[in-house]
């Protein structure tokens, strides 16, 4: 690319990079009326209890924990894919590596939100490291959420620092005074000065590497919190494969959404190319067979394996009266639509690509739900209860308007991102060969 | 045998139960007259011994003094030398719903929290029937206590499992592990008499309820150590439960006192889902020889409870 | 010191039937209440039970008051109960108190007032004075004082035990015959029965077993029982035997469920992944140092 590449690329982002447009104060106030109606619904949560919630003694964890799931799912597979997008050096990538950072940073802010509104009592949240047990899963979740969050926001930081120096620089935007100043303090005085570029990329390096199995761990735990636990469609070996499977399949889809969206409020045809949302429809068509393997796997072993409580849970995937819609839904989303729609060539556009993905996204939420709930509905003690809403869970509105907002957190989250940076790095864009010259590892390391 | 008939009462009923509870200790440490001495003359509402509900001043009743209620540390310890288990006889269970009732009022529970329930069970299509009481199996191998973050929730020497209220995150995910079903949450602020919400929490006794937290059965340690049997063994009107001391290698329904093994020997006792490794500490009696047919058990209930069973009938 | 768990009603009960359910109930109460206090009823009729219990050298006298109503006996607390001692010519008072919740008082007699006659009889008396609520009541029974004694012997190393009996005479004694007497050990809550024979020409001797688990010396409190008789009431005598076997008690840390304390592979393999990650976070870190002065 020549020179020029880096201010006709930034010359895109001059809204919201010098201030914020019109359409982003727009959807910024959409969002925060969801986050101010999800604080309502948060505030009869706190006053009245979970009785305002579907959640009760069977059914102890509903829509929070699934969103709990989804949104750490798209977190952490935001941090695999941002690991592997580095240190492959895949050239076609290059334009969607802040993307990927930037949705592993919003489902790793919001999803913990969710856990926190399962405890009964988050006035004793602080018991958790003072009187921390550390053979409780959950201990090892909140070490390893904990520890992914400031790795991940560490590594959009270091990912950000060659763009902060050129925002510090540039005078294609007019940034506010403010802005400069940050960027100045941010850019940490790198100027690309060759021992400044070895350094920045060995620190981009090594936490490249270190954020792939920290994230895969993180969500591995994630399963095994239950995995670990009695109940059948729960405690399965195969869990922790297939979450991360999910959690990348959910993170791609994302991404092709995301590449979508700001190819058209950017006009970035140049940088998005056709050609990315193919590379990742094939991308999305692998995962959607991996997921389709598991899906069978675990319904195949379960059909065979008729011990009485399983037969129970497994016959709520065929009930249309349960989860049988459900069920089917979820495979068509995820299974069945992809595989049509990304196998035969004609149907493959940008477009349905990314219509694809919202519904595999729509899919996989589904899938976390089925995952949760059938299962907390199918106890070895069968459920005798007078009180109906103890039998079976329904999400109520308090937990929909949370679910809501807990989106719309996510997408402010990344739009206020989006006004501190480009959504493509734009710096890496015009020095190519800097990074894309592979090292061997175990040079860049020393 | 239900006493909540709505005869009646005379006045001499009333006297006898405001002489009773003259004599009475709180749940509680705490003296309720000192904090409200300002309403000296405020009544609260008891169920007198016959069902019936009255009212009684606070100054009449003496709360129970600190040394008696073992909290804390002490509450982690367990009773020294004891192995406490319970064997339940299905042959013997026909829905009486007394223990239920009594487990209810000891731990001041609303009449639709059941910490101890009785499920109408069928092990196979050809199976009869029959009502099986279900409390806390204080297993020996408790899922529930491996998963808790905070220690909340702990397995005494005494074979007891416990929930310190006080300590309780609400996490919920003792409730997602235990394979029992066994465990329940307080979704919303308990109503509890104000005198009792303000007790000093203690593991040994569950009370008094709190809202974010988890309750369960706790085979009453604070009776135990007075050489009491839990309220569910006593009220029982068939002698259902059996409560002892493995180490001793006795229990008794509070009628007939019997060799533990002996008796597992005799009436092929087994534990329930044995195959979950779970290690219970309680046992159950196969119903044979059953004292009641399990229908006739359903004509008294509510149709709103038959409901229930539907599944089952 | 009873600590009784007040049987208490939740005044307000979750969800609005219930309440609805409650109301009635509650004003129905009130409403007598209110009249009860116009109208006069009759006093109820007490029933009255008396027991002789001979424990060891303490002997006791237990009386209960009970009343019926809709054919369920009702127990009565905090009333006053007298025992007396009678005779053909005199009576003697032993002592009084107020009956405990079970409707039950224990009276442990004294000795010095309690007098066996020469044919080692003796009368007791309980007497209720009853008040405006209920009617007055007496029990009386007579006991005829005896003496229990229990021996353990290991005869060809098998446990007997020799329990032999005695009517006490003035003066002299008599052998009892033809009585029951049940073998019982202390347990935790209750005794557990253990065997049961009659006593011929005062004495009795019974096989006791040896599998039996007692505390951790293996000591068992054993139990030689007259229940109920007519002649003698309840009579008990018991001794600390070594005949149990030693309990295995484990104090402090046993064996627990998934640890009260953390097992070292755990502590280790999770500190060790932690510590993995975050070493190459500060190296990560460490990269960016004085990026400004490179």
């Amino acid at each position: 690319m020549e020179a020029s590449t880096f201010d006709q690329v930034l010359a895109k982002f001059k809204y919201p990079l010098s201030k914020p447009s019109r359409s982003w104060w727009l959807l910024m106030g959409a969002m925060l009326v969801l986050v101010a109606f999800g604080l309502v619904a948060l505030i009869q949560q706190i006053v009245h209890g979970h009785i305002v919630t579907g959640m009760r003694d069977h059914v102890v964890w509903g829509v929070f924990i699934v969103n709990f799931i989804f949104f750490l799912g798209i977190g952490y597979s935001g941090a695999i894919l941002a690991g592997i997008f580095h240190l492959t050096r895949l050239k076609w990538t290059k334009p969607i590596h802040r993307i990927v950072e930037l949705f592993a940073l919003a489902g790793l802010c919001v999803g913990p939100i969710f856990i926190f509104l399962c405890i009964g009592r988050l006035d004793r949240i602080f018991y958790i490291f003072t009187y921390a047990r550390i053979q409780s899963p959950i201990t090892w979740d909140v070490m390893a959420i904990m520890t992914n969050l400031i790795f991940i926001g560490t590594y959009l930081y270091i990912a950000h620092i060659r763009d902060f120096a050129k925002l510090r620089d540039t005078d294609v935007v007019e940034l506010p005074g403010w802005k400069k100043k940050l960027y100045a303090k941010l850019a940490l005085g790198y100027e690309g000065r060759p021992r400044q570029v070895e350094h920045l990329n060995r620190a981009q390096n090594i936490l490249a590497a270190t954020i792939i199995p920290t994230a895969i761990l993180a969500d591995s735990l994630l399963a095994w919190l239950f995995g670990m636990s009695l109940r059948p469609g729960w405690h399965s070996t195969l869990f922790a494969p297939e979450f991360i499977l999910v959690a990348i399949f959910s993170g791609v889809a994302l991404l092709i959404v995301m590449m979508w969206i700001y190819r058209r409020q950017y006009q970035l045809k140049d940088l998005f190319t056709d050609q990315h949302f193919y590379y990742l429809g094939y991308a999305l068509l692998l995962l959607s067979i991996g997921f389709a393997y598991f899906t069978f796997s675990e319904y195949i072993t379960e059909w065979y394996n008729v011990s009485e409580t399983h037969g129970r849970w497994l016959d709520k995937f065929v009930d249309f009266g349960e989860f049988g819609i459900m069920s089917l839904l979820t495979i068509f989303l995820a299974i069945v639509v992809p595989l049509i729609v990304l196998i035969v060539p004609r149907f493959r556009t940008p477009a349905s690509i990314t219509l694809v993905s919202v519904l595999v996204l729509i899919g996989l939420w589904l899938k976390r739900y089925l995952i949760i709930v059938p299962t907390l509905e199918t106890p070895y003690v069968p459920i005798q209860d007078m009180r109906m809403e103890y039998l079976h869970y329904q999400a109520t509105w308090v937990e929909w308007a949370l679910t809501l907002a807990g989106l719309a957190l996510g997408v402010i989250i990344i739009m206020l991102l989006n006004t501190l940076a480009p959504v493509v790095p734009v710096a890496d864009m015009e020095h190519d060969d800097e990074i894309v010259v592979p090292k061997p590892f175990y040079e860049t390391i020393k | 045998m239900d006493k909540e008939q709505a005869s009646p009462r005379r006045e001499f009923i009333k006297l006898t139960v405001v002489a009773t509870c003259g004599t009475a200790l709180c749940k509680c440490n705490k003296p309720a007259g000192s904090m409200e001495s300002a309403s000296e003359e405020s009544t609260i509402k008891l169920l007198a011994p016959d069902g019936s509900l009255v009212e009684v001043a606070r100054s009449q009743i003496t709360p129970l003094p600190d040394d008696q209620l073992i909290t804390g540390m002490a509450a982690r310890e367990g009773i020294p030398g004891k192995r406490f288990v319970m064997v339940i006889d299905l042959a013997k269970c026909n829905n009486a719903r007394a223990c239920i009732t009594a487990c209810q009022k000891m731990h001041y529970q609303p009449e639709d929290k059941e910490w101890l329930q009785v499920k109408l069970m069928k092990d196979s299509e050809q199976g009869a029937p029959y009502w099986f009481p279900k409390t806390c199996f204080h297993c020996d191998d408790p899922p529930c206590v491996k998963v808790c973050p905070v220690d909340a929730t702990f397995k005494r020497d005494d074979g007891l499992v416990l929930i310190d209220n006080d300590r309780c995150i609400g996490c919920k995910f003792c409730m997602a592990a235990c394979p029992y079903s066994t465990r329940v949450f307080n979704w919303d602020e308990p109503d509890l008499p104000e005198e009792i919400a303000m007790c000093t929490s203690s593991p040994e006794t569950s009370v008094p309820s709190q809202v974010g937290t988890v309750d369960k059965c706790d085979f009453c340690p604070d009776m135990v150590r007075q050489g009491k049997l839990p309220d569910c063994v006593t009220a029982c009107p068939n002698g259902v439960f059996y409560f002892g001391d493995e180490v001793e290698d006795t229990v008794t329904n509070g009628v007939e006192t019997v060799q533990l093994s002996q008796l597992l020997e005799d009436r092929s006792g087994y534990r329930y889902l044995e195959e979950l490794g779970t290690k219970p500490r309680v046992y159950y009696l196969p119903p044979t020889d059953r004292m009641f047919p399990y229908e006739r058990s359903l004509e008294d209930l509510s149709e709103e409870r038959k409901a229930m069973y539907k599944d089952i009938i | 010191m009873i600590k009784w768990k007040i049987r208490r009603q939740i005044t307000a009960l979750p969800g609005e039937s219930l309440a609805i359910k409650m109301a009635p109930m509650v004003g129905l109460f009130f409403l007598i209440s209110i009249a009860s206090l116009f109208g006069q009823d009759e006093p109820q009729r007490v029933y009255m039970y008396l027991d002789y219990l001979q424990s060891n050298e303490n002997k006791y006298l237990i009386a209960e008051i009970k009343y019926r109503e809709d054919g369920t006996f009702y127990q009565i607390a905090d009333e006053e109960i007298s025992f007396w001692q009678t005779t053909d010519t005199s009576e003697l008072e032993l002592g009084r108190g107020k009956t405990e919740k079970n409707g039950k008082i224990k009276l442990l007699l004294d000795p010095q007032k309690a007098i066996w006659d020469t044919s080692g009889l003796a009368d007791f008396e309980a007497r209720y004075a009853g008040n405006e609520n209920f009617r007055s009541a007496g029990r009386s029974v007579t006991i005829k004082e005896i003496e229990l004694t229990l021996a353990g012997t290991v005869e060809d190393s098998i446990n007997t035990l020799q329990i032999s009996g005695v009517e006490k005479l003035a003066g002299d004694s008599k052998d009892i015959e033809e009585v029951e007497i049940g073998i019982f050990v202390k347990r935790l809550f209750s005794d557990l029965p253990i065997k049961q024979g009659d006593m011929e020409e005062g004495s009795l001797s019974i096989e006791f077993p040896s599998d039996l688990p007692g505390d951790e010396q293996g000591n068992l409190l054993v139990i030689a029982r007259i229940t109920e008789h007519d002649d003698f009431g309840t009579v008990e005598t018991s001794q600390n035997i070594q005949w149990g076997v030693p309990a295995k008690i484990v104090r402090g840390e046993r064996p627990r469920a998934l640890w009260s304390r953390a097992p070292i592979w755990i502590i280790f393999a999770v500190s060790a992944v932690f510590l993995a990650a975050w070493f190459h976070y500060f190296l990560s870190i460490s990269k960016l140092f004085n990026l400004r002065k490179l």
